[in-house]
């Protein structure tokens, strides 16, 4: 038989992979998810009343299902939680494609105006905790493990009033080891000086706007040190964290430059970027400028709202994707390893003209399609009040752009689906695998609007491969955990653990690969926050892997 | 002396001597506008305050001032006299736009727009109102709405080609922003060929950045050294040609280009981003750090906003 004969043969017995495009349908009702964002707008024009909209994905009761938490708004100007239409709401997975609203039972309706969530085992229990970002006052529960949350906020010392500027308006949160000393520390970002008794007025007396950050004083950030007995200390001073006074939104942390230690990334409103490079024992130095990924290729600033920080490329090396507002294209840095360490490859890449056109609030970097190749969904939505001008409704579509694998991303968001056309006043988003399929979910919230839940049926037959660490000497969680997967072509494809994903909102802890037509995972490497390094070797695809710390 | 004086005053008071000094208000009015036309702008400033001292009530030499302070580049100026000319006409459609044009000159964004729309919910036919009222939007990045506005301000009957031209390279650029390249591409393609648009900034940049941003970074090279070519002042030209070589990854010549630009505009901050970022591929450490301190003290020196 002749070679090409051959070939034809193996091509037709082994088909190459093809990949599938990227499809969602929605599902919130029929899976019994209803949940409508309440902002408590009356037309005053609350800067508050924008930034609402945070959503956690995360397994509460340890039953291998993912389960939601939405933030919600309260009453303008009281800030209170005066009716169950401002209650924060947590859904149980019931592991069967439908959702169970707990919130009562768990002690989750919450109190005041909310904003975001970030979740993790701060206290290394084997059950996931949560913090609750908000106006003026956050809120750290507890997961006492039997279903039920306990408010531990003043006993551990989270409440996040500020020495010097007292209360504060925190946005989002992310669970972070930053000294390596096995226990979850935990970053604020916070926004601005607000307050709705001295709200300025912007606009004109016919027609009312909300204000520009401008506006508004910028706040710094804070940084709290797990001290392991239950309670944090504010280490927001002597980290340097609080040097840098921004007006911080979304905020994702990965390890950079590959010191073993994890940074810290902040998407500014109307300000520069910050990058907070982690110099150990706890101290930290902004380095957004010398990184080149604090400002857009222009040298400007954005609107920045969302934030991931993960490698899109796959060349070992974090990478950092930010959505921003109309005007400036979404935000795509290329980590080269090179002086700069970052590039910014919105333009090389495609993202110019495909997002040039959207404002965009929460954001992720994960592989849709299973194929390989780390693809970017963003939630989607122009300010309110601004119809006028921009001749288009607020309310958009949300965006799934697929990595081409050649260095463009396109927008296939057309081609994902007719449920995927919804427009909508798009804040949070918040990725997990909800039904076990191997394929990644998307929550995602709406202002004034219900919920999404986009199912993903992209078909095909791409293998997955996912991992849930627990760590003995690092924190419980894995947060900060780099894992690369070779795959039996010698691929190698990379992620870490991390919650801290998007606008305000926070993902499921199990870090995911796409296989493609890979059926096993020739080798697996994790190097552990602690510095261990743990190798696996011949892992089949298409599971969950628990992997415990050796 | 005093019967002299006394006399002037009585002839003042005549008919005849009221018609002469009418006669010369109008002739001083022609002489003012004349010399603000052939640019001698100090004279005709006095020329105007003159006419105004003598003629309080001359509303035409308040019309006069005001726009000629447009031609000067002094808008908050003509806003200041236009807003004068309006408290004395009240609806006069034209003294209401020209405060209009002078308040979009200054970007008063609130104030403009509210005056121009009650412009237009008066005559929603008034091309006039409806191209302020678009630049208006186009200069404040809202290009949906300057692109709808611009369009309604096309008047196939006028005569006044440098407005029809520069019509069209703002509805191009609106339509770069709205992603409507190709059309965008043509109609600038056709603009750059004509000889009253070959030195707009805005076609010359918008064009470059259109190209750039659909990855011919050659062709946008090619653009960016034309603009500099027809306007070697323009120190965003010389930013534009630095950002494109940057990413060609000339790096020499394209520190040389943003070195030009912060020659001409030492406070533009643009050029020192990227020069950063330039100095930093060349290994040119300590010079990176000195354009990262730049724009640290730079923003500092920003208002971060201020509590109310």
């Amino acid at each position: 038989m002749r070679l090409n004969h051959i070939l034809l043969l193996l091509l037709l017995l082994c088909p190459p992979f093809v990949r599938a495009q990227i499809q969602f349908e929605e599902i919130a009702q029929r899976a019994s998810i209803h949940f409508k964002l309440e902002n408590g707008a009356a037309g005053d024009f609350h800067q508050v009343e924008l930034m609402v909209g945070g959503v956690a994905a995360f397994d509460y009761n340890n039953d291998g299902c993912t389960d939601i938490f939405f933030t919600n708004g309260a009453a303008l100007p009281s800030l209170k939680k005066d009716s169950p239409k401002y209650y924060n709401r947590l859904f149980r997975n019931n592991c069967d494609g439908s959702f169970t609203d707990v919130t009562e039972q768990a002690g989750l309706a919450g109190e005041g105006y909310s904003m975001g969530a970030a979740a993790a085992d701060y206290d290394n229990d084997g059950f996931v905790d949560l913090f609750v970002t908000g106006v003026n006052r956050n809120f750290l529960y507890r997961n006492k493990g039997d279903g039920t949350f306990e408010d531990v906020t003043e006993k551990v010392g989270l409440t996040g009033v500020h020495p010097t500027y007292g209360k504060m308006w925190a946005i989002a949160a992310a669970w972070i080891d930053v000294d390596n000393d096995g226990l979850l520390d935990l970053f604020v970002t916070n926004y601005v000086g607000w307050d709705p008794l001295t709200e300025p007025t912007c606009g004109s007396r016919e027609h009312r706007l909300y204000c520009h950050p401008s506006a508004y004083p910028g706040r710094p950030n804070q940084l709290f040190r797990n001290n392991g007995n239950g309670t944090f200390t504010d280490i927001s001073e002597q980290s340097g964290i609080a040097k840098s006074v921004g007006k911080g939104m979304g905020v994702a942390v990965a390890d950079y430059d590959g010191d073993g230690r994890t940074d810290i990334f902040v998407a500014n409103d109307s300000m520069r970027n910050f990058l907070f490079h982690n110099l150990g024992g706890g101290r930290f130095e902004e380095v957004g400028l010398m990184a080149g990924i604090a400002l857009n290729e222009d040298g400007r600033p954005v609107a920045g709202m969302g934030v991931d920080f993960r490698d899109f490329d796959n060349d070992g090396r974090p990478d950092v994707a930010v959505t921003d507002m109309i005007n400036d294209s979404y935000l795509l840095f290329r980590n080269s390893g090179g002086s700069p360490f970052f590039d910014d490859v919105t333009t090389a890449f495609g993202f110019s003209v495909a997002t040039g056109r959207l404002t965009g609030w929460g954001i992720g970097i994960y592989d849709f399609d299973n194929d390989g190749l780390k693809d970017i969904f963003s939630a989607n939505a122009h300010f309110p009040g601004l119809q006028e001008y921009l001749a288009v409704p607020s309310a958009l579509p949300n965006s799934v752009f697929r990595n081409l694998g050649n260095g463009v991303f396109r927008d296939v968001s057309a081609r994902a689906g007719r449920d995927f056309q919804i427009p909508g006043q798009y804040r949070g988003a918040a990725f997990a695998d909800l039904d076990g399929d191997g394929r990644v979910d998307v929550i995602v919230t709406a202002l004034d609007g219900l919920a999404r839940i986009y199912r993903n049926i992209t078909p095909g037959k791409a293998h997955w491969l996912a991992f849930k660490l627990t760590g003995t000497k690092s924190n419980r969680d894995g947060i900060g955990a780099t894992v690369s997967v070779e795959l039996p072509n010698s691929k190698t494809l990379y992620n870490q653990v991390t919650t801290s994903v998007g606008y305000a909102s926070s993902s499921e802890l199990p870090v995911r690969f796409g296989m493609g037509a890979g059926t096993m995972a020739k080798r697996v490497r994790i190097r552990w926050p602690s510095g261990r390094i743990q190798v696996l070797a011949n892992i089949p695809a298409d599971q969950v892997l628990e992997v415990r710390e050796p | 002396m005093l019967i002299a004086l006394f006399a002037l005053v009585l002839w003042s008071l005549t008919p005849k001597a009221q018609a002469s000094a009418a006669t010369d208000r109008v002739e001083q009015l022609q002489i003012a506008d004349s010399q603000c036309m052939l640019k001698q702008f100090q004279e005709a400033e006095s020329t105007y305050k003159r006419l105004l001292v003598a003629f309080p009530d001359f509303t035409e030499a308040l019309t006069g001032l005001g726009r000629c302070y447009m031609t000067m580049g002094r808008a908050s100026d003509a806003v200041r006299v236009f807003s004068e000319l309006v408290r004395r006409k009240g609806k006069d459609r034209q003294a209401n736009l020209d405060l209009a044009h002078a308040l979009v000159d200054l970007n008063q964004f609130s104030p403009a727009e509210h005056l121009l729309k009650t412009l237009l919910a008066a005559d929603d036919r008034d091309k006039e109102s409806w191209y302020y009222l678009g630049v208006l939007m186009y200069q404040n990045g809202y290009f949906g709405s300057a692109d709808a506005d611009l369009e309604k301000s096309i008047d196939p009957s006028s005569t006044d080609a440098g407005r029809t031209t520069k019509l069209s390279i703002y509805r191009a650029v609106c339509w770069v922003h709205l992603g409507r390249t190709k059309e965008a591409e043509a109609l600038m393609t056709t603009l750059a060929k004509d000889p009253s648009a070959q030195k707009d900034p805005d076609l010359l940049l918008v064009f470059a950045q259109l190209l750039y941003e659909t990855n011919r970074p050659g062709m946008a090279l090619q653009r960016i050294d034309q603009a500099i070519l027809a306007r070697p002042d323009l120190a965003m030209g010389y930013f534009w040609r630095g950002k494109v070589l940057y990413r060609l990854g000339r790096l020499h010549e394209a520190a040389t280009a943003e070195e030009k630009a912060l020659h001409m505009i030492p406070e533009f901050p643009y050029p020192r981003s990227l020069l950063l970022k330039i100095y930093q591929a060349q290994g040119r450490t300590d010079k990176a750090a000195e354009q990262a301190e730049w724009l640290h003290a730079y923003e500092e020196h920003r208002n971060l906003g201020t509590p109310h």
